[in-house]
């Protein structure tokens, strides 16, 4: 019980010292009042102390907690200005989002463009047409690297085995893959007739005859002037019985 | 000896600004400034001695560390804003001097939120009824 209250008047009397000396080293008169008021806060506080600490216990975390809170959370709120370099490196980024969208609207555009000059010219309906660009640089440079064209095979079809009346919708309805898994777990089952309809679609894809071929790749170099080279042209050829 | 050195110094300088004065205010101004700055950052050294003595006193007492903290920034705000706010005069500009005054006493006062925090808490918490339902 002593050895506390020696403690505490110990703690009270240091802090008073230190208010006064801190009250020598001052500049002015014009701090000395505001400096008063901290000190003397200080005072109080030590003063408080036994009481504080019969409250809550853990009094000098919590000021630790505050004080930390206070100081480190004071550089967080100052606006930060942007350097140089900050924004030489959102113009670029900025400018190359462009690029891409100007692209991305030309592929698009040329694309259109070419699938209609090729039905025009050599009657054949066309699925799709996927132009890629590569521009190395700026964005007026760019060139074709390559051009897909996709085809509708016609509905009168020559090659024997192929039905001409059957829409390609029914094509998708295969005969149900019985598949023998061991653990019959359900989705393993779901997966697997997945994975074949996958494989069996892809075969679907298959090389269109030279003969049309040809024609769009002399279209697409009359009309566009595209190097019959990267033309790259696929039929949907219905799947053969 | 120091004091010798730094009251030499003063006397030379102020003799030096009355006779540049005439010619060139501005660098009269200049060698005012410059006086001043040399003798703050001789000085500021010195000053460490005293801050060791404190926190010794501190230590032994057993006080919080974060009240000697505090105190010294609040002492060093003082003596830079003061400083600050004489080399304005100097040059004439009253107006801005007092606003970096203003900023000193302004960054003082900050010093204290944490500490009135605390003991408004506290007192909030003494009350038997108060802390809860008010």
């Amino acid at each position: 019980m002593l050895d506390w209250l020696a403690g505490w008047l110990r703690q009270i009397i240091a802090v008073v010292l230190l208010a006064g000396i801190v009250d020598l080293l001052l500049p002015n008169k014009a701090m000395q009042r505001y400096v008063r008021l901290v000190a003397g806060l200080i005072i109080l506080l030590t003063i408080l102390s036994p009481i504080i600490g019969m409250l809550h216990g853990d009094f000098g975390m919590k000021l630790h907690e505050r004080f930390d809170v206070w100081l480190t959370s004071a550089p967080d709120k100052q606006y930060k200005m942007p350097t140089l370099q900050d924004i030489q490196r959102d113009a670029e980024e900025m400018k190359r989002k462009q690029e891409d969208a100007a692209a991305a609207l030309a592929e698009k555009n040329l694309a259109a463009a070419m699938a209609e000059e090729i039905t025009k010219k050599t009657g054949l309906a066309v699925e799709r047409v996927k132009v890629s660009l590569d521009r190395e640089g700026s964005a007026s440079e760019a060139k074709l690297a390559s051009v897909a064209v996709t085809l509708i095979p016609p509905e009168e079809t020559s090659s024997p085995g192929v039905s001409s009346e059957r829409p390609i919708g029914e094509v998708g309805a295969v005969q149900p893959v019985e598949i023998k898994v061991n653990g019959d777990g359900a989705s393993d089952d779901g997966g697997d007739k997945r994975g074949t309809a996958r494989q069996e679609a892809v075969e679907a894809f298959s090389p269109v005859d030279q003969r049309r071929a040809d024609a769009v790749r002399q279209a697409l170099s009359d009309g566009f002037g595209v190097h019959p080279s990267i033309v790259s042209i696929s039929g949907f050829e219905p799947v053969r019985s | 000896m120091e004091i010798i050195q730094i009251v030499g110094l003063g006397l030379i300088a102020a003799v030096l600004i009355l006779v540049v004065r005439e010619q060139k205010p501005m660098f009269a101004f200049l060698l005012a400034a410059f006086t001043g700055l040399f003798i703050f950052l001789y000085m500021i050294g010195k000053i460490e001695a005293v801050i060791t003595v404190l926190e010794s006193l501190a230590e032994r007492s057993g006080i919080p560390s974060i009240y000697l903290k505090t105190i010294l920034k609040i002492i060093g705000i003082a003596y830079i804003a003061e400083f600050g706010a004489q080399i304005v005069r100097d040059a004439g500009q009253e107006s801005v001097a007092s606003k970096i005054e203003f900023a000193g006493k302004v960054l003082i006062l900050v010093m204290a939120v944490p500490i009135i925090g605390v003991i408004v808490e506290t007192v909030i918490g003494l009350l038997p009824a108060g802390s809860g339902q008010g």
